[in-house]
């Protein structure tokens, strides 16, 4: 078989800006990419779908602080409420409750506060105007 | 004399590919499972439980002064009212999406006055914990 003597050199290419590039291109996505995911949570805005339920259904929780709650002017932690209010919602599945806020609980608490309600199975949750806090 | 590997790879010098090939995939992955996050300062409240936002909302975000906001604008109360009118007149529904450092009364504030629009009932906007 023919072959040369001197081979010509194969040409190489330069990785190094090729990665140079990526390098970049991986920290601008890794610093500008957001995996949170928006959720919607539906509630009945301010009573008003308490009227299409009987008053005795309606369980009025006043939230306090986080994690401590008032219904019916007895205080009691948030968990003991749920459980309560779960125990109640399997004997009436037409259950809604409303929640009223003191001052100084913030969104993220009475968010928490509604997803954990709505987790027991209660669909109808409704944010009520009055806040109640010179009540209590 | 230069010792060379069965790959032509010289000792003592990296082999680069391998290392190319991980970068590469984390690239993809980024670009593929991520969005380019816009540029917004109210953080959501996060929780637990939820449904995917599927219908076209008039959002009003609040931010963690209290101020309230449509789209990108700033509105205030009576700027907020005509959009709601507009909104129910339309036949829409409508998300906030508050802050979730803000006091919750303020929050309380807005849903009193979307009821007061005539919605009977709005979506809160929050994200994954």
């Amino acid at each position: 078989m023919f072959e040369f003597d001197n081979p010509r050199p194969k040409p190489s290419i330069g990785l190094t800006p090729l990665i140079d590039v990526v390098f970049i291109l991986l920290l601008f996505f890794m610093l500008a990419t957001n995996f949170d995911v928006e959720r919607a949570m539906y509630v009945s805005s301010v009573s008003g779908a308490e009227a299409t339920v009987t008053e005795n259904s309606i369980v009025r929780i006043h939230q306090l602080d986080k994690g401590s709650v008032s219904v019916d002017g007895v205080s009691m932690d948030e968990n003991t409420m749920l459980q309560a209010l779960k125990m109640r919602h399997v004997e009436d599945q037409s259950l809604a409750v409303s929640v009223s806020v003191a001052a100084g609980v913030s969104v993220q608490s009475l968010l928490e506060l509604i997803a954990n309600t709505k987790e027991i199975g209660i669909s109808s949750v409704s944010i009520a105007s009055e806040t109640m806090a010179a009540d209590q | 004399m230069i010792l060379t590997t069965k790959n032509n790879t010289k000792i003592g010098q990296l082999d680069l590919t391998p290392l190319i090939n991980i970068v590469f995939l984390i690239l993809i992955f980024f670009m593929l499972a991520g969005s380019i996050k816009p540029v917004d300062d109210i953080q959501a409240a996060r929780t637990s439980s939820g449904s995917s936002i599927d219908t076209e909302l008039l959002i009003i975000a609040i931010d963690s002064d209290g101020n309230t906001r449509i789209g990108k604008f700033s509105s205030s109360d009576d700027e907020l009212n005509e959009a709601l009118l507009e909104q129910k007149q339309r036949n829409g529904l409508v998300g906030i999406k508050p802050d979730a450092r803000l006091p919750a009364q303020r929050l309380v504030e807005i849903s009193a006055m979307v009821q007061r629009a005539g919605f009977s009932e709005l979506t809160l906007i929050t994200r994954d914990p």
